[in-house]
């Protein structure tokens, strides 16, 4: 639903795009209060680590903001600015495997038990009152699973499930072909259905238990 | 039957995006294939749990940009739990190296505080009474009082000497005179030049009306002359035009005459 509100109000987000591209700061300012929640919650699921999601997400702005005015295509924001976050979480996700950054909270560690005492500790870094118990659990769960799948395939799941990304925007923004990203999305289920397995999530368990 | 769909035609599939023919092909596929029909379900499965992970509500911090090159990020503070009480505790530990460092010392005897950096002074003998203390507070009272009063009384004496110095009857009579002399020189000289000012002024401006006048007068006979011609001309014209009616008329009798005649 937020994604068709960010659809509907395109045709004004144009408009903004352009006075921003001009170096207007309130209408800098109002495409960030557009598009940032939507950039925080994609890289969220792309590295499953609220902090740093968050500080992608203010990186990608300011990436955003430095390099606007070189954007010649105004019809060409929505993917340009899904590829900077992209890269940017890609980056992490490399400094993360060569082991220079704090690991995720849910590691790829296949043992269930290990995941049960690693959830106690991601509820400090995950903490919403707001948010029921289960259903961070199986946030966190999802998220996880998600990290252990290829990042291309990863990305592809994220955009068309999350971000209701049509395949050709997918396809523009990871410079690839429709066919390809199709074979990803393809791939990249039925490997997150083998993980979510792994730790015993199900239509069955979780009808149980939610 | 041969026909095995690709991956990314199963997902299209998936997606509802295939029509006519190739949505049947890939239909009939999955009617006889089983394996491949559970695998497609147990991705829609996958999908559906997908859908329980909500968006979290994340507040747009403020950006602000003086200067192209920088840009300030106005964010509110994700700053850990940990950072206050870490905080104060760095504050309270920097305030005891500073105390043990410039030996401060406070302590409270008798009801009396004592501040003290180093060692404590005895300042046990230098108590005032009430009455001291008043008598001293008089003294500077008074001192203060007179200092201000002689100020007062040198201001005054200044003012009147400068008053007397420069009232009129102190000025220099002969130097007066001068300078009235030189002001009615100077109002004279003034006086001549504005009048030979005003003089030739007035010579030009009559120059100049006689000037416009003769011009005036020589356009005016110019126009008279015009006039008369123009008169004479339609006058000599009249006297054509007169003449020829005249010619015409007789013209017209003679030959009424001579139809009388005939008939006649």
């Amino acid at each position: 639903m937020q994604v068709d509100q960010i659809n509907e109000s395109m045709i004004s987000a144009d408009v903004l795009i352009e006075k921003a591209q001009a170096g207007d700061e309130q209408s800098f300012n109002q495409l960030v209060s557009l598009w940032y929640k939507r950039i925080y919650n994609y890289s969220l699921k792309q590295c499953s680590h609220d902090e740093l999601a968050a500080d992608i997400t203010q990186r990608t702005f300011i990436a955003v903001f430095k390099n606007l005015p070189k954007l010649k295509e105004i019809k060409a924001f929505k993917s340009w600015i899904y590829r900077i976050a992209t890269n940017y979480c890609h980056e992490e996700g490399r400094k993360i495997a060569k082991g220079k950054t704090v690991p995720f909270t849910i590691t790829r560690n296949d043992d269930g038990d290990t995941i049960i005492a690693e959830e106690g500790e991601a509820q400090g870094i995950f903490f919403n009152p707001e948010m029921s118990f289960r259903q961070l659990e199986l946030e966190n769960i999802l998220f996880g699973c998600l990290q252990s799948i290829p990042k291309d395939q990863r990305t592809v799941i994220i955009m068309k499930e999350y971000e209701g990304m049509k395949f050709r925007e997918i396809a523009e923004v990871l410079d690839t072909s429709e066919n390809t990203v199709k074979t990803w999305l393809y791939r990249g289920l039925r490997l997150l259905k083998v993980k979510l397995e792994e730790r015993n999530i199900t239509k069955e368990t979780l009808s149980y238990e939610l | 039957m041969n026909y095995k769909p690709e991956e990314s035609t199963l997902i299209a599939y998936l997606y509802g995006e295939l029509s006519g023919e190739e949505k049947i092909k890939v239909e009939q596929y999955l009617s006889e294939n089983q394996e491949a029909r559970r695998e497609l379900d147990e991705m829609k499965e996958v999908l559906g749990i997908m859908g329980h992970a909500k968006d979290r509500e994340m507040e747009a911090p403020v950006f602000s940009f003086s200067s192209p090159s920088k840009v300030i990020v106005d964010s509110k503070d994700r700053g850990s739990w940990w950072r206050y009480p870490l905080g104060i505790a760095a504050s309270l530990a920097l305030l005891m190296v500073v105390g043990y460092l410039t030996s401060f010392k406070l302590s409270s005897i008798d009801g009396e505080l004592i501040v003290a950096f180093g060692d404590q002074k005895d300042v046990q003998g230098k108590m005032f009474t009430r009455e001291e203390v008043k008598e001293m507070i008089t003294l500077a009272l008074d001192e203060n009082n007179k200092l201000v009063n002689q100020q007062i009384k040198n201001t005054k004496d200044n003012l009147l000497t400068k008053v007397n110095q420069e009232s009129p009857a102190n000025v220099d009579q002969q130097l007066l005179n001068e300078y009235i002399q030189r002001l009615r020189q100077y109002n004279a000289a003034t006086m001549a030049g504005l009048l030979e000012e005003s003089e030739q002024e007035q010579r030009r401006y009559t120059d100049q009306i006689v000037q416009d006048l003769a011009i005036f007068m020589d356009l005016q006979r110019q126009d008279d002359l015009e006039l008369i011609q123009s008169r004479i001309e339609n006058l000599s014209e009249d006297t054509r035009r007169f003449n020829q009616q005249t010619g015409q008329i007789i013209t017209s009798l003679l030959s009424d005459e001579t139809q009388n005649d005939n008939q006649y």
